[in-house]
């Protein structure tokens, strides 16, 4: 808000941390269940997806010329209708916020620290984030470039400590099912957290240097799926298609079998640091581009003193959002889908045409002088 | 009845660390915005701490997408 800007690799930074962030931990149990042993094909084809949605979101971030999604609606669509579509547009991100927020909560709650209630674990956390939004995006860009050489550090960590366990024959039959599972799977990739780019539409104005910075998109989102192909597959060859579908958080069992020559083990919560930061990270860029969207939305000058309150509904938004797991199962397999992509897909489109045709009206007037 | 108090207490809190700037620099609108989303999510936090069965808007959503056919 406050003229703040982040460079091209900043931004990429962040680009891979919000695609890793969560989905690291929910995405392998739900692909394991229903692609088998092909969830590394349907896991790229989905990333393959999503670098076009990228180059649409790209496109979309052109026609905006330096301004925010929120601000070119409002000003493509009018007070009214442009006001309609970014009410839907800012629920879904505050939702997914909440919702990061509880998966984070989730696996505390169920992994590490058991005894402490979810409330303090999502206050707590939601504190830092709440800081970070309040330094603004300079101190979120700067900082994920400094947590950056940890995450690839760890990931690196991670996969040579379990290459001694692969077992080769967990991957065949290749496409044994056939493509039609693998293709259905999917979409659920694409869902999260692909579709959930559209986050960074609130970000891009504020990226310097016009043309490396579509480029640091597009290369964030490949290296982000990379890392979650490397970690789905990892979960196939060495825990086996079935034990992967069966446990909640089938990255965090592969950390716990991490065995450094029969003397070193119990490394999982060096991992789990992966999951924090970039959960961390995701929640950050999320409640930030909230914030500030809510905020432009209001014709606010400043976010800052939207963050507090925001946050309080947020935390009980997130512990009332799932009841139990089986309405966590449903809604993730079934609901988020559709819903992930009329927001991440359809409303942009509305706003993208919108936008072709004022930037053509434009055109036509410069070219026109009266 | 605690968890009332100390939601009440962290509101006010919140209220007076961000109110007065506002106030001095004369923001009337942001002020009023700022109110209002403190007082209503102070309401709901406080109805959810008393154990309230809150609607749940992930329900809206599902039955929303049951309803045109995913």
């Amino acid at each position: 808000m406050d003229n703040q800007t982040i460079s091209p690799r900043q931004f990429m930074f962040l680009v891979i941390l919000f695609s890793v962030g969560s989905s690291i931990l929910i995405v392998p149990t739900p692909l394991a269940a229903n692609a088998k042993q092909d969830a590394w094909i349907s896991i790229s084809i989905s990333v393959a997806i999503g670098l076009l949605l990228v180059v649409l979101y790209n496109h979309i971030a052109t026609l905006m010329k330096g301004q925010t999604f929120v601000q070119a609606t409002i000003a493509v669509f009018g007070n009214w209708f442009g006001r309609v579509l970014l009410f839907f547009y800012l629920s879904f991100l505050y939702i997914l916020a909440s919702l990061v927020l509880r998966n984070i909560g989730d696996f505390m709650t169920t992994q590490i620290i058991p005894e402490t209630p979810l409330q303090f674990t999502h206050i707590l956390f939601l504190i830092v984030v709440i800081w970070g939004a309040y330094l603004g995006l300079e101190a979120i860009g700067r900082s994920s470039e400094m947590f950056m050489p940890w995450v690839v550090l760890l990931v690196f960590f991670f996969t040579i400590t379990l290459s001694p366990q692969i077992k080769m024959e967990n991957l065949q039959p290749v496409l044994g099912n056939g493509i039609v599972p693998v293709v259905d799977t999917s979409t659920f990739v694409i869902g999260t957290p692909l579709l959930e780019m559209v986050t960074f539409l609130m970000i891009i104005p504020y990226v310097k240097d016009g043309k490396t910075k579509k480029r640091a998109w597009i290369l964030g989102t490949f290296i982000g799926g990379a890392i979650l192909t490397l970690i789905t597959l990892l979960c196939i060859l060495i825990l086996g298609s079935d034990l992967t579908a069966l446990n909640t958080y089938p990255s965090y069992k592969l950390a716990q079998k991490i065995n450094i020559a029969g003397f070193l083990e119990g490394l999982e919560i060096i991992i789990a640091i992966i999951w924090m930061i970039t959960i961390f990270f995701k929640m950050v860029v999320l409640y930030y581009s909230t914030t500030v969207g809510i905020a432009q939305f209001l014709t606010m000058e400043d976010h800052r003193p939207l963050l507090l309150p925001l946050g309080m509904g947020m935390v009980v938004l997130s512990i009332i959002a799932y009841p139990d797991v089986a309405y966590f199962e449903t809604f993730i397999n079934e609901t988020w889908f559709p819903f992930a992509i009329t927001h991440g897909l359809i409303i942009p489109l509305i706003v993208w045409i919108g936008l072709l045709f004022k930037s053509k009206k434009q055109n036509k007037t410069q070219q026109e002088p009266s | 009845m605690w968890s009332m108090i100390s939601i009440i207490v962290l509101a006010l809190g919140i209220f007076l660390l961000e109110f007065p700037k506002l106030y001095k620099k004369n923001r009337k609108k942001e002020a009023w915005f700022f109110t209002i989303f403190l007082l209503s999510f102070t309401i709901i936090s406080v109805l959810e701490s008393l154990e309230v069965e809150l609607p749940n808007p992930l329900d809206l959503i599902q039955t929303f997408y049951k309803m045109i056919g995913f």
